[in-house]
């Protein structure tokens, strides 16, 4: 697979040349441990440079020969990052031994090299778990991986992979089908009978041939076959108008729980990748779409591809050179239309990324909407959504000019059809009767009807192709979701561990985008019941460190051990019950209280939810609401203050019973009165559990066992309260800081008060 | 003189009677390319800001429009040979300024048009691409710029 993605995406090879390798082993007599390649050269053009790490030693190979590298003692490594191109050289005092330009794509190969080579020159032993290839291959397809969804799945195949959704409803599907082809065969009749009417009857009338009576009773029996006919055809109508819409529904309903519950399945860095806007579109709208296509454009086009058929095989059989002189143009026209097809999808494309971008600012502007009140921006959020507004129905317009230029086109040529129909038919219909080329009235009249006939279908075909369209890149959204896979590989976490609340960070290395490691090398380990303050400054990787040990993303490297197991075997679900979180700006859904305190515990029972809420400190003012804990909440919680959410969340979190508690930034969103008493409600909380709290101030850590300074990715100090203020480093700093501040505050509320009197 | 580039590209920055290592970020690289560079410590401390390159003496600024060269390089795409959608990712064949080169985006990550009327597109490894003048290919990207 990893070599179907190189040899289909990159302009790179999967791997060391076999040439490189063998003279690495043979003429070296080492191992390759690990390689990567420098795609830039000094001048920043392409090119193909191999830096390998042998057991013994390192080389540098430029895909013929092999030079190995010396150095010297006390080098360091020193990595230079640009926007694109970055430098890793081996320096000794100021001279460089060895530079390697690379671009971002080797990012992560290169920063891995960086840390084996600082162990190498450390003394350290360097251990890699994989092989050489496969971390090659692996470090450079994994951003591709996490949004390729399935290089298998070719475009053209979206519609099949729809039409398969029809499967489970054959009942419907055969009953639609069917109302659908009897209509197109009963459509054909009235044509018929009308020509038949008048060379049967009509006309031996007129010439004398055939008697009055004798014509009405014939007559009578024509009129009622038509009668019969226009019942049957909307009987057929209806039967398939019936049948497909709710197959359609049904389709859409499979799609958007398919949709919805793989969505929910899905890891974080989906999530962190998609707009929220987008991916809301893609289960309504587009499954919407996708109902229409269902419910009328199968159909629709499939009734008009089989009448064209059809209706060239009746007018060739009535005519020769009149039917082949209306059926000929007719592939040309199908043609064109699948050309205007592709331009339109291209166009489609545009449009949704549009709409995309309008349901972007909804989602932005109406859940900050306190944020755009409070700075008075509502303006600015008017023009920013008017302008999205006027690139859509921009884009949009574009779309209803290419339609509407091309469909009066597309009839004009079927006119230009008919009228040469007429230019051929008008020497022969006035001709001999029973001479050469003579055409009688009824079969023209019959010609001229199912001519009228003919347009229709090519008509629709030139609608639908428009619903088709937008049926396809809808589908093809929703597959691109539905084909992304986890990037977390969960086939090992099966096992089911009670957590006991011991964990342990192994050189975890982690990167959300596969580019900047925000954790570099973490070691720690955490007894049971033990509390740890997690302090630094914003964008650390605090809170990347609780996000590993609940397991939203996997570690770039490293192992991170709970109670002595490898996270990745334990199954994630039952880990991530046993682990609750309060964070900072805590979500509570549209609902009631004890629905949302319930939220991780549907079964509790009643007085548990009430105690859980009491220890929250909750309880008083849930009682405070007309409705108690059946009060509903809005859709982010707005009805309660910061502080009261924040005390559900912790009852949530208590109903959950969990062993690990992670504090994210608990209190640093409320003001002092109400920190106290969520402060007082978490003291309860933490009791016998193993608790990792992240804070800003420090005065709420005050009960933690040890506490980790983290600073850019990287364990900067660690030990208790104490030990850390007299080492005097980065905590000491930060105490220092916040004292100064309250001291400040205070002094400015001392100065405030002492104004005002 | 203020500031030396070494072989490896990294910045030097003179500063109490010595040389230091240390790396410049330009506080606007996509709004304001050529104003505005902070000139960080080791530490990520700011030591220095560069309020334009005008401001600078004529070695110094041409040593940073050296080192910019590299700090900033983006490659340049002269020519596209094929833009292919395929489920989760849009796939480019280009002719850059420095050679032939094959990326990746996002679906979702459409080419952005700069103030400057350039386009820039992020691929899916960091790796960004500008776009001023095409030789070939302008009708490929022109369905992906809006």
């Amino acid at each position: 697979m990893e070599k179907l993605y190189f040899n289909k995406y990159l302009k790179q090879k999967d791997g060391l040349p076999t040439k490189v390798r063998q003279i690495i082993e043979i003429e070296f007599k080492d191992t390759v441990l690990f390689y990567a390649m420098a795609d830039l050269d000094e001048d920043l053009m392409i090119s193909e440079f191999w830096i390998i790490l042998g057991r013994e030693s390192m080389y540098t190979s430029n895909g013929s020969g092999v030079n190995k590298i010396y150095c010297k003692k006390g080098s360091k490594v020193v990595e230079q990052l640009g926007t694109v191109a970055n430098t890793l050289s081996i320096c000794h005092e100021k001279e460089i031994s060895v530079c390697f330009w690379y671009s971002q794509k080797q990012n992560v190969l290169f920063a891995q090299l960086k840390y084996l080579l600082e162990e190498r020159l450390k003394g350290s032993e360097v251990c890699i778990s994989s092989d050489a290839d496969s971390i090659y291959q692996q470090s450079i397809l994994k951003p591709l991986m996490k949004n390729q969804s399935s290089s298998d799945v070719k475009k053209n195949k979206v519609v099949w992979r729809l039409l398969g959704y029809l499967l489970p409803y054959k009942r419907e599907l055969i009953l639609g089908s069917l109302g659908a082809i009897f209509t197109t065969i009963v459509s054909l009749l009235p044509a018929y009978i009308s020509g038949r009417l008048i060379d049967d009857i009509i006309k031996p009338v007129q010439d004398g041939n055939l008697g009055a009576n004798e014509a009405l009773q014939i007559g009578w029996v024509l009129i009622i076959g038509l009668t019969v006919t226009y019942f049957l055809k909307e009987f057929f109508i209806w039967v398939r108008l019936k049948k497909m819409s709710i197959l359609g529904e049904k389709v859409a309903r499979d799609l958007r729980t398919e949709l919805f519950n793989h969505i929910q399945r899905l890891d974080m860095s989906f999530f962190a990748n998609k707009q929220t806007g987008s991916i809301i579109s893609r289960v309504s709208s587009d499954t919407d779409r996708i109902w229409d296509f269902v419910a009328f454009g199968i159909v629709e086009v499939s009734i008009s591809l089989i009448t064209l058929t059809s209706l060239a095989l009746v007018l060739i059989s009535l005519d020769m050179q009149l039917g082949l002189i209306m059926t000929i143009p007719v592939p040309l026209m199908i043609f064109s239309i699948f050309k205007h097809g592709q331009r339109m999808q291209k166009m489609f494309l545009r449009c949704w990324r549009k709409w995309a971008e309008l349901t972007g600012v909804l989602s932005d502007a109406i859940p900050g909407i306190q944020v755009v009140k409070s700075f008075n921006q509502e303006d600015r959020e008017i023009k920013r959504f008017g302008e999205k507004n006027e690139a859509t129905v921009e884009e949009f317009n574009n779309v209803h000019e290419a339609w509407t230029s091309f469909w009066p086109l597309l009839m004009a040529s079927i006119h230009i059809v008919m009228i040469s129909v007429w230019v051929v038919a008008m020497p022969r219909l006035v001709g001999t009767p029973g001479g050469v080329g003579y055409i009688s009235a009824g079969t023209f009249v019959s010609f001229m009807l199912y001519m009228t006939m003919f347009s229709q279908p090519i008509e629709v075909i030139g609608q639908m192709a428009r619903m088709l369209n937008r049926a396809t890149s809808s589908a093809y959204r929703i597959f691109e979701i539905l084909d992304t896979k986890s990037a977390m590989d969960e086939s090992t976490s099966v096992e089911h561990h009670k957590l006991e609340g011991e964990i342990e960070f192994k050189n975890v290395i982690f990167s959300y985008d596969g580019v900047r490691n925000v954790l570099k090398g973490i070691n720690f380990s955490i007894k049971k019941g033990e509390m740890i303050g997690l302090v630094g400054p914003s964008g650390s990787g605090k809170s990347t460190i609780t996000k590993l040990i609940n397991r939203f993303y996997d570690v770039s490297s490293g192992n991170i051990l709970i109670d002595g197991k490898e996270l990745k075997n334990l199954e994630v679900g039952f880990l991530r019950k046993q682990i609750a979180v309060v964070h900072q700006d805590p979500y509570l859904f549209h609902g009631s209280l004890i629905d949302n305190i319930r939220y991780g515990n549907e079964k509790a029972d009643l007085i548990e939810v009430i105690n859980a809420a009491k220890i929250a400190n909750a309880h008083e003012f849930i009682m405070g609401f007309k409705d108690a804990y059946d009060t509903v909440v809005g859709e982010r919680g707005q009805t309660l203050s910061g502080g009261e959410r924040q005390r559900i969340s912790i009852a949530r979190a208590i109903l959950n019973n969990p062993k690990l508690l992670i504090l994210d930034e608990a209190t640093s969103a409320v003001d002092t009165e109400t920190e106290r008493k969520i402060q007082d409600s978490l003291d309860k909380l933490i009791e016998g559990r193993t608790v990792i709290a992240i804070a800003h101030r420090l005065s709420t850590l005050r009960k933690a066992n040890r506490i980790f300074v983290i600073k850019a990715g990287e364990i900067a100090e660690e030990g208790t309260h104490h030990e850390l203020m007299e080492t005097k480093g980065e905590y000491r700093k930060l105490q220092d800081m916040q004292t100064e501040m309250f001291n400040l505050m205070h002094g400015k509320e001392e100065k405030g008060v002492t104004d005002v009197v | 003189m203020l500031f030396k580039i070494a072989k490896n590209m990294e910045l030097y920055f003179f500063q109490n009677q010595s040389w230091a290592p240390v790396d410049l970020k330009p506080c606007f690289p996509n709004s304001f390319k050529d104003k505005y560079f902070s000139i960080r410590d080791k530490d990520g401390k700011e030591v220095y800001l560069i309020e334009s390159l005008a401001q600078l003496e004529e070695i110094n600024r041409k040593t940073i429009i050296e080192y910019l060269k590299f700090k900033t390089f983006r490659f340049e795409i002269v020519g596209i040979h094929r833009i292919e959608e395929d489920f989760g990712v849009r796939h480019f064949e280009v002719k850059t300024n420095k050679g032939d080169r094959n990326f990746q985006t996002n679906l979702d990550d459409w080419p952005t048009i700069q103030k400057d009327g350039s386009i820039l597109i992020d691929d899916l490894f960091g790796d960004q691409y500008c776009i001023y003048n095409l030789k070939f290919g302008q009708k490929l990207i022109s369905d992906y710029i809006s």
